[in-house]
């Protein structure tokens, strides 16, 4: 078990892309740290750089407080689950989990010992004569997490190891590894684009994106006070809905103008000071989905544009009503409950309480 | 039942249409491959000789009991074998060395790919001829006076083409000269397909380069180096061109080949059977060799 701290990292490549921009982000002793964010936002990178498999262009890797920029991934005392696999098609399980004892050569009983172990702890004991291609997806994937279990290592990296999996198989290993990991409590990096899996499984998250981590916290935290636009819609599902908006005062009173809809919002005030200095500035507004309830008062118009029916709930896609309709108008989100049958192009009314909105400059920076 | 009445026209149509589409091919493989075969075979039992005024003999096998007698034909299976032997782990060997070398993104490495593989698109005449003069004998002959350099003068020159002991060794390393390009360009194309994770999990699992290359490369490239093997083999059973230009067989048939003793035999003495034998011979050899080598190759196939 070690600590894991990425100082001013830096990583760019010699066409002069930029994978990561002055990463900074501490893993504590026995924690999950999911990293998240869109496809090319540096996550995967951070993992090699860590590993060994790519060098940083400047920064330190730290783990447990060593700086290990120089040291070749054979001796950084981790192991890597790879998206694919990557288990050694040649050899049988059983060989599969025992190669990397024998690199450090252990003698054969400690092995076989270790081996036996693993194979038991995951499940694996009837499968430790296959061979990788006899194995269905989630078999392989449970060797590939053997293989890098069976060494004990101070650190854990996971790169979307799930992503090869159906859905239902995903869910039943998502657990699984939640489970392993709090019994072992290995220190573990764990990078997916996946948001739900990030808020399940990380005791922390950090958001990437574009190469600049966005956010690092909870994954409660991170739902409740997003840093940013970005993170805000990012994770949720649907993510939060994000609309461009302006303040104003009428007849005194703070109200917030956005495509259509008027919105009182003089008793947010109070709890957010900040407010004011943005009067009369284009400013984001976000909305989570669930927010939205057709009780609720005071209510807005709003015309469906389209219905996703989950079953035991609905995903209603709308515009707000807007007296001067406009292609430019963005589209929202709203998740409801079942009990209600609008159609599409159905004028509805849609509530939601003011204290369920978030502010974000014109650059997407959360209003405090 | 009406889908299948439907249907037989269609595909009895589509079946002519099919041996409509390859009959070109077909035919040329009736006519160039399979019928000289079958000649070749039936004629291996005849004393069938050209310009021969002597009637057409069925001499069935005591043609092969002939030329099994025969000590040329026996020093030609032996030299076949011998040059086999030699030539095949060191070429593959080579081989497999330099695709790992060239199998790198340096600047510059498509020119050195280029290079090893240019003596594969030299015609084996022109290596053969190029390499008699370096072979030259005296002290002036550049293979002579390349080793006395680096014997520091302990070298004394020999005539390496007319030298029993050297002749064959001479004609082994201009075929390694010339074949080694081939077989790296396959491996090359091996090496390439191993997917990179692979090694990148087994640094992370501690192996060095060393390691890596011996429970990574080799395994993966199993089936590979199975295919150059037995290419190269059956290619090792076929010399002929570089005997017939550097040695004409000699000294003393130090050099001879089965090829080379099936053409001498029919084209150089008029003896179309016994050459025909001979190649019968040569075919039952390559068959064997190939069949060796894919049963061992089975046992392991599943790994793909």
């Amino acid at each position: 078990m070690a600590t894991v701290e990425f100082l001013h990292i830096h990583k760019s490549y010699p066409d002069g892309t930029r994978a990561l921009n002055d990463l900074n982000l501490k893993v504590a002793e026995g924690e999950m740290m999911v990293l998240v964010g869109p496809s090319g936002c540096g996550k995967s990178t951070s993992l090699r750089l860590l590993a060994g498999l790519e060098p940083v262009s400047g920064g330190e890797l730290l783990i447990d407080g060593e700086c290990v920029n120089e040291r070749p991934p054979q001796h950084r005392d981790i192991a890597m689950v790879f998206q694919n696999y990557a288990l050694y098609p040649h050899m049988t399980v059983r060989r599969n989990l025992a190669f990397p004892l024998q690199m450090l050569k252990m003698t054969k009983a400690e092995i076989a010992k270790r081996v036996e172990e693993t194979a038991q702890l995951l499940g694996l004991a009837e499968l430790l004569e296959r061979r990788p291609r006899q194995l269905s997806g989630g078999q392989r994937q449970r060797v590939a997490m053997g293989r890098a279990m069976v060494r004990q290592p101070q650190v854990f990296l996971m790169d979307e190891p799930l992503s090869n999996l159906d859905a239902k198989l995903r869910t039943q290993i998502r657990a699984e590894i939640a489970d392993l990991q709090k019994r072992l409590r290995i220190t573990t990096i764990y990078v997916t684009h996946d948001q739900v899996e990030a808020m399940t499984l990380g005791d922390r998250i950090a958001v990437l994106n574009a190469g600049r981590l966005q956010q690092v916290g909870p994954p409660q935290e991170l739902y409740e006070q997003p840093a940013n636009a970005f993170v805000a819609a990012f994770l949720g599902n649907p993510g939060m809905n994000i609309f461009a908006a302006r303040l104003s005062r009428n007849s005194g009173m703070l109200q917030l103008e956005s495509d259509g809809w008027r919105i009182p919002i003089e008793q947010l005030l109070a709890s957010k000071p900040g407010l004011e200095e943005y009067l009369e500035h284009p400013i984001l507004v976000g909305l989570r989905p669930e927010a939205f309830s057709p009780e609720v008062t005071p209510a807005y118009p709003a015309i469906v544009v389209s219905i996703e029916s989950l079953g035991h709930e609905r995903l209603l896609y709308f515009r707000p009503a807007a007296t001067t309709p406009s292609t430019a108008q963005k589209t929202l989100v709203a998740r409801l409950s079942c009990t209600q049958a609008e159609a599409v192009g159905q004028n509805i009314r849609l509530g939601f309480k003011p204290e369920q909105l978030y502010f974000f400059t014109g650059e997407g920076e959360v209003i405090a | 039942m009406t889908m299948l009445t439907k249907s037989t026209p269609n595909q009895k149509r589509r079946g002519l249409t099919a041996v409509f589409m390859s009959a070109p091919a077909l035919l040329g493989l009736l006519l160039f491959v399979a019928v000289p075969f079958l000649l070749a075979v039936a004629l291996g039992f005849t004393n069938l000789r050209l310009g021969s005024p002597l009637p057409l003999e069925w001499l069935g096998f005591e043609q092969y009991r002939r030329i099994f007698a025969d000590p040329s034909f026996s020093r030609a299976l032996l030299n076949n074998l011998l040059f086999a032997f030699t030539v095949v782990p060191l070429q593959t060997v080579l081989a497999l060395l330099l695709a790992l070398l060239l199998n790198r993104s340096l600047g510059g490495i498509a020119f050195f790919r280029t290079l090893f593989f240019m003596p594969v698109v030299f015609p084996l005449s022109l290596v053969a001829v190029v390499w008699v003069l370096i072979f030259a004998p005296g002290p002036n002959g550049m293979m002579n006076s390349f080793l006395e350099l680096v014997s520091f003068g302990a070298w004394t020159p020999r005539d390496f083409l007319h030298d029993p002991q050297l002749a064959l060794p001479a004609i082994m390393l201009t075929s390694i000269w010339q074949g080694t390009g081939f077989q790296m360009v396959i491996i090359l194309a091996g090496l390439q397909a191993i997917p990179a994770e692979l090694y990148e999990a087994a640094a992370i699992d501690g192996a060095r380069r060393w390691r890596q290359f011996w429970h990574v490369t080799l395994p993966q490239l199993r089936n590979t180096l199975i295919f150059v093997v037995l290419v190269t083999t059956i290619l090792a059973f076929r010399l002929f061109d570089q005997v017939q230009i550097m040695t004409q067989g000699g000294p003393h048939d130090a050099t001879t080949t089965v090829m080379f003793e099936a053409v001498q035999a029919a084209f150089a003495r008029q003896q179309v059977a016994r050459g025909a034998a001979m190649t019968v011979v040569l075919f039952l050899v390559v068959l064997l060799i190939s069949w060796l080598q894919r049963r061992v190759a089975r046992q392991e196939r599943e790994v793909l």
